[in-house]
């Protein structure tokens, strides 16, 4: 439990130096009639004590410096606690609208049988349960002598309070002194509050951007909701579509692959030489089938052979008519592909 | 700790430490929670994006579908406009008498009937015929037949040279008719 204690003590004091930017020590040099202990703070077991009455007790308070003592050989930083003998505490009565420090003033003398100028005193941030301020007081010779003494020893008393105080003191009184380290630089705590602005603004930015994304899946999820899906499958209308466009494709689509017998005949006309005369033209799928007269068959072929239409121009039978002309029939193959 | 190994380094660091343990108890919460809302988010989008398209593609469809019916029922898409095989090869047989008749010429029907298509959803309408034509009106009739809808593709042709300029013409070819959707 002192382990916890001692180890939030260290934590807290560190964390509060540095962002108060005031020196807050996390050791006490304890002070009594014939000892001086050192202790660190919210831990009951002493560091190290030293009896004022032995012959070699400078020698020790040194020994118990050097513990403490940071690397960056600093003195360390103390709080100096006075015994018990030497601070006084007191429930005063402070008539509201009066300022505490005028009226614990006037009545210290009254409590005390001293001049206020010679004590030192601290209000405790919290009056008791019967609504009295609760003063601490201290003979300012006390203090200022405590305050010296902890510097001769080679330690910096960041601030002087007392072995025991009521609980209204939560650190213990804080008795004012000359020597005291000044405040800290006012940049930690800037940057403290610029941490906990940096924070606060970040939370509120995740807070928006969540409560917009909350919104976001509200629409999503109205406008999902509204959908309404209709039953049947597309897919098989686009199938039948695709048949029936295939289906009303085949009269212009067999048009155009078909070899129009126009189209044979015209070849026919235009590439027979001038003295053949047809009597008959026949046409089936791939082949043409020509009857007529000529001067001559084999002029025929040829011209036959020469059009990209017809291939393989073969006579079927001749025979020999009037006036040195010849009957003949002449086949030949189609080539659709060649006029398409 | 011991007090030397106490330091106002460790002290920060301590509160450093408290700060995001503090933090961390804040943000996890707040982290699953951005990725709970996250997931419905996609998925609500995702829901509405397969609307949009569903809704896209209805209209492409409907719009389609209309186009196709509207060219089916134009001379443009090439087929005979009649709704059942045998108003079909009358109409074929009629046009081509009419053809024959405006280039001079005379036809007789031999066969006709109606049949399966080359395509599912098409009926074929075969029309076999002879006729006598002028022998100067011969590319006229043949481009009537084949390049005018509704078109018949000629499959078999044969003309003989008759007298005073006549052909003796016989073809064998095949109009088309296109079958309402779904039946």
């Amino acid at each position: 439990m002192a382990e916890q204690r001692g180890f939030f003590s260290w934590w807290f004091g560190e964390l509060r130096e540095v962002f108060s930017g005031r020196p807050v020590p996390i050791h006490a040099l304890a002070l009594s009639s014939h000892e001086i202990a050192l202790i660190e703070k919210g831990v009951d077991t002493p560091l190290g004590v030293v009896d004022t009455q032995a012959e070699d007790w400078l020698e020790q308070v040194e020994g118990l410096r050097s513990r403490i003592l940071s690397r960056n050989a600093r003195n360390p930083l103390i709080e100096v606690q006075l015994p018990v003998e030497q601070v006084m505490f007191a429930k005063i009565n402070v008539e509201s609208g009066d300022d505490p420090q005028s009226a614990i003033r006037s009545q210290i003398p009254t409590i005390t049988g001293q001049q206020p100028e010679d004590v030192t005193f601290d209000v405790a941030p919290k009056p008791d349960a019967d609504g009295r301020t609760i003063v601490a007081i201290a003979p300012s010779s006390t203090v200022s002598e405590a305050a010296r003494y902890a510097q001769e020893w080679g330690f910096d008393a960041a601030r002087i309070t007392s072995i025991e105080s009521p609980r209204a003191f939560r650190r213990g009184p804080d008795f004012e002194h000359q020597g005291a380290r000044a405040g800290g630089s006012i940049l930690p705590k800037v940057a403290a509050g610029l941490g906990v602005l940096a924070i606060a603004l970040s939370c509120a930015a995740a807070a928006r951007a969540l409560n917009i994304r909350g919104d976001l899946v509200q629409q999503a999820e109205r406008q999902a909701s509204e959908i309404i899906v209709t039953k049947g499958s597309s897919g098989q209308r686009e199938l039948a579509l695709a048949e029936y466009a295939n289906a009303a494709s085949t009269a212009t689509d067999l048009r155009d692959v078909s070899l129009p017998v126009w189209r044979v005949l015209a070849e026919t006309a235009s590439i027979i030489p001038n003295d053949v005369i047809i009597n008959g033209f026949q046409y089936r799928t791939g082949q043409l089938i020509l009857r007529g007269t000529t001067t001559s068959t084999v002029t025929l072929e040829e011209a036959l052979d020469r059009s990209p239409i017809f291939n393989a121009p073969t006579l079927s039978s001749t025979s020999r008519s009037g006036g040195g002309r010849a009957n003949f029939v002449i086949e030949a193959a189609v080539d659709e592909r060649s006029v398409r | 700790m011991s007090a030397g190994g106490r330091s106002r380094g460790a002290a920060l660091a301590l509160l450093a430490g408290v700060v995001m343990i503090i933090g961390a108890a804040a943000v996890v919460p707040a982290g699953l929670y951005w990725s709970k809302t996250g997931t419905i988010i996609r998925d609500a989008r995702t829901k509405i994006q397969r609307s949009e398209q569903r809704e896209k593609s209805e209209e492409t469809l409907v719009r389609s579908q209309t186009d196709w019916n509207r060219f089916a029922a134009t001379p443009a898409s090439g087929f005979i406009l009649n709704t059942d095989d045998e108003t079909a090869i009358s109409a074929t047989k009629q046009r081509i008498n009419s053809v024959f008749a405006e280039l001079e010429g005379t036809a007789t029907v031999v066969t006709s009937e109606a049949g399966d298509g080359p395509r599912e959803g098409v009926r074929s309408i075969t029309i076999a015929i002879e006729g006598n034509l002028p022998r100067k009106n011969l590319g006229a009739f043949l481009t009537r037949l084949e390049s005018e809808p509704a078109y018949i593709v000629i499959s078999e042709f044969e003309a003989i040279t008759r007298q005073n300029n006549q052909l003796r013409i016989t073809l064998t070819g095949q109009a088309f008719r296109l079958l309402e959707p779904g039946t």
